[in-house]
């Protein structure tokens, strides 16, 4: 079963690699572009086809390493 | 005092704080990241700097997870002393001994230069040698020191007077320029509630010499690490070290005071002592070239070059002959890490 983690920095975290995307675009002459902030995904393959182990495993991964949640919000999507 | 630092895949200063820790009379004990256990007898664990599993994921995420934690954990629990340096800051936020997180500097860089330093409170067990409010010569190198945490947390910090150092100038004030990573209130570095877990971004170990620049960061192992040491090892140089038991509850204020040391005259000490400075305010080597508003930022040679470093530590780990040929020069921290994990009998994986 494939699974997809995006983790997200959370809204008034300060981003400043989302900052520098967002300049460098700009400087493309991209306009429209009115905010950028960066996240990770994270790809994972989980054995068996149990959706809701899936998920209680996926969901202790983040808490536990994948996130930070200090700072970072996170999501879960199971294909 | 016995000291245990805990090396992970990727640390690179450990040699540099197991050096400035001996130097206070410490006896020193290095531990693999994957041992479960400190050794017994243990007062202080340190968490070097460096770039931990090549800083993947987020600096100190995965060695905040190692085994070895766990017993730094349980250590901290008994109220043993911790300390984490830079790497070690961000592995004891990412253990969640410490509250809060290191994130990327605010103008994106990687800074490397010499940094003064407010010490905030000199009543706890890491802080006696200096003065409250005075401030220290050390210097930075990080890439992701910005102290961030919650409005809540951060107002805990500072009402329960947990902030042990902040980012000042000569003056010792907390200007925007001496706080060049952007860290919330200037934070360089916080307690742990109990006061016996400390993390700071800065590296003091590389300020125990005149010879490369300064010894104001002598201080902290001399309160931490040698200060206890020299009690616990019976080769106390001033009396009120042998009060100072790694043991003693966290609210030492009277029971560690030292500022009657402080104005010991330097003939009071043995030659090997460490030197504690009197002065209050912009105590600095008189060997050290002067500092005057930006000027301290040219100073960034003060730290060995990664080429260097990435040599140093395979030269452990290696015999001499074999040095050369098991190494080779890297550029990029994640190299480094994977150098360093090369040329080790045990695995990282093994974690």
């Amino acid at each position: 079963m494939k699974a997809r983690i995006i983790v997200t920095l959370k809204t008034g975290v300060l981003d400043p690699q989302g900052k520098a995307i967002e300049a460098a675009l700009t400087s493309f002459g991209l306009s429209g572009v009115d905010g950028v902030r960066q996240g990770k995904v994270f790809d994972v393959e989980i054995a068996g086809d149990d959706r809701a182990a899936a998920e209680a495993t996926l969901k202790a991964a983040c808490e536990k390493l994948l996130a930070n949640t200090v700072v970072e919000n996170y999501a879960i999507e199971i294909a | 005092m016995r000291a245990a630092i805990v090396v992970f895949p990727g640390s690179n200063r450990d040699a540099d704080v197991a050096r400035a820790l001996t130097q206070a009379g410490a006896e020193v004990v290095k531990v693999w990241h994957a041992d479960s256990e400190l050794p017994a007898g243990t007062d202080l664990a340190v968490l070097p700097g460096g770039f931990s599993y090549g800083d993947y994921l987020r600096c100190g995420a995965i060695a905040g997870r190692a085994a070895a934690m766990d017993a730094v954990r349980a250590h901290a629990a008994r109220g043993g002393l911790v300390l984490g340096i830079c790497n070690g800051f961000q592995i004891l936020c990412e253990s969640g001994l410490l509250p809060g997180v290191l994130m990327r500097n605010v103008d994106r860089r990687f800074i490397c230069h010499r940094q003064l330093l407010r010490v905030e409170r000199a009543d706890t067990r890491f802080t006696t040698a200096y003065a409250e409010k005075q401030v220290i010569d050390v210097c930075v190198a990080h890439g992701e020191g910005n102290y961030f945490a919650d409005a809540d947390t951060v107002a805990r910090l500072e009402g329960d007077g947990r902030v042990a150092f902040r980012y000042c100038d000569a003056s010792g004030a907390l200007t925007v320029d001496a706080n060049r990573n952007g860290s919330l209130n200037s934070i360089a570095g916080i307690y742990s509630e109990k006061l016996n877990v400390l993390g700071l971004m800065p590296h003091p170990e590389n300020f125990v010499e005149d010879l490369v620049g300064g010894t104001d960061g002598r201080g902290l192992f001399a309160g931490g690490g040698g200060g206890g040491g020299r009690g616990a090892t019976g080769r106390g140089a001033a009396p009120s070290s042998n009060t100072q038991l790694p043991s003693a509850g966290p609210h030492a204020r009277a029971t560690f005071s030292r500022r009657g040391e402080k104005e010991a005259s330097p003939s009071q000490c043995p030659s090997n002592s460490i030197r504690v400075r009197t002065g209050t305010s912009n105590s600095r080597s008189f060997c050290a070239p002067p500092i005057s508003g930006r000027s301290m930022t040219k100073h960034a040679a003060t730290t060995s070059a990664p080429i260097w470093r990435s040599r140093f530590t395979a030269a452990q780990a290696v015999p001499p002959v074999a040095m050369r040929s098991s190494t080779s020069r890297t550029r990029s921290p994640g190299l480094m890490a994977s150098t360093w994990i090369s040329i080790s009998s045990v695995p990282y994986s093994s974690a």
